[in-house]
């Protein structure tokens, strides 16, 4: 299998930084450390992020098509620690609640009554008179309750343990990430952390996927199918395994990208 | 390799992943594993952890205490009436 890597090290900001992406057409990420305007001991961290399908060519005119439904990107530092209230994506829950709704109530009322009143000639005998009413009554009631409710959702958002949680809001119906999530925008803000003897910080991201967050889908040009859903099980833990950029033991964590900056005081 | 695996007759899970040269100690973890036939297969030692395993059927499965189903989605699965049950 041929996933085009790319590697990439940039000098600027606060120290040499170094970009891996592993397959940039489907997740790419450059990261930038660059000091604050604000305080000589902060550190601003801005990310671009695109994510999109890919397709890559495997063995076998076997094209195989990747494209991703969450993406985590986590944060690892040393000598430094996030500045409190400062990460981007901060679902912050109001102290206080509102909820407002809106009821709309209608209520419709159908009757019908009917009655029968006949005579009946016949020259022979004396006329009757028919009073038999053989009527009919129904009545129908309809009533219907409309609400309106807003849904909103956080495509990057900030989750405990350093890391930011990248998804489609669960009502679209592109399932798969498909743009630019983060523009050069500030991930969070990074401080000075002391620590006795060290005087080396780093800064590393890295964007990953669960191997069951990935879609994947195998065209051949010759006459192609699975023989059983354990084929294609299983055919999708190895494109997934031989995806992961991940140098170490892999367990099921696909790693696409990483950006490192090192940087001394 | 792919080729050779898509003309790979058995349907016995545990020979797949000894064909492919998979580590079911670590590689199925997070994996869709949904609807899979884990029929004749010896689980144990497999680590799960994470993985969908929904609705995923099977006879003569063999696992034990060494097979990890940590946050493993067994809903609707032949493991899930065992797991509930401890």
């Amino acid at each position: 299998m041929s996933a085009s890597a790319d590697e990439a090290t940039r000098t600027g900001g606060w120290g040499v930084c170094l970009d891996i992406n592993s397959v940039p057409e489907l997740v790419e990420f450059t990261m930038v450390v660059s000091k604050s305007n604000e305080s000589l001991e902060e550190g601003n961290v801005n990310v671009d992020l695109r994510v999109g399908p890919a397709l890559v060519e495997g063995p076998d005119d076997l094209t195989i098509s990747v494209s991703v439904k969450r993406l985590i990107l986590s944060l690892d530092l040393a000598g430094l620690k996030i500045a409190p209230g400062s990460r981007f994506g901060e679902l912050l829950k109001p102290n206080t609640e509102i909820q407002e709704r809106s009821v709309t109530s209608e209520t419709t009322v159908e009757s019908e009554l009917k009655g029968g009143l006949g005579v009946k000639l016949d020259a022979t005998i004396v006329p009757q008179v028919d009073f038999s009413t053989g009527g009919r009554r129904t009545a129908k009631t309809t009533s219907s309750t409309s609400s309106t409710e807003r849904l909103t959702h956080t495509r990057v958002r900030a989750r405990g343990n350093q890391t930011w949680d990248v998804t489609e809001p669960p009502w679209e119906e592109t399932k798969y990430l498909d743009a630019t999530y983060l523009n050069n925008d500030l991930l969070c803000k990074v401080k000075v952390h002391l620590q006795k003897g060290a005087n080396t910080r780093i800064v590393q991201l890295t964007a990953f996927a669960k191997q069951k967050e990935l879609i994947i889908s195998t065209k051949s040009k010759s006459a192609f199918g699975f023989r059983s859903t354990n084929h294609e099980r299983l055919m999708k833990v190895l494109i997934g395994k031989a995806l992961s950029a991940s140098g170490g033991k892999y367990n099921g964590i696909v790693t696409f990208s990483s950006s490192e900056v090192e940087f001394e005081d | 390799m792919l080729i050779d695996f898509l003309n790979f007759e058995s349907n016995n899970f545990s020979e797949q992943i000894a064909f492919f040269g998979l580590d079911p100690a670590h590689d199925l973890r997070h994996a869709d594993l949904s609807f899979a036939d884990f029929s004749n297969s010896d689980l144990r030692g497999f680590d799960f952890t994470g993985a969908n395993l929904q609705g995923a059927v099977g006879v003569d499965v063999n696992w034990d205490g060494t097979t990890n189903f940590q946050d493993a989605d067994v809903a609707s699965s032949v493991f899930a009436y065992s797991i509930a049950k401890h």
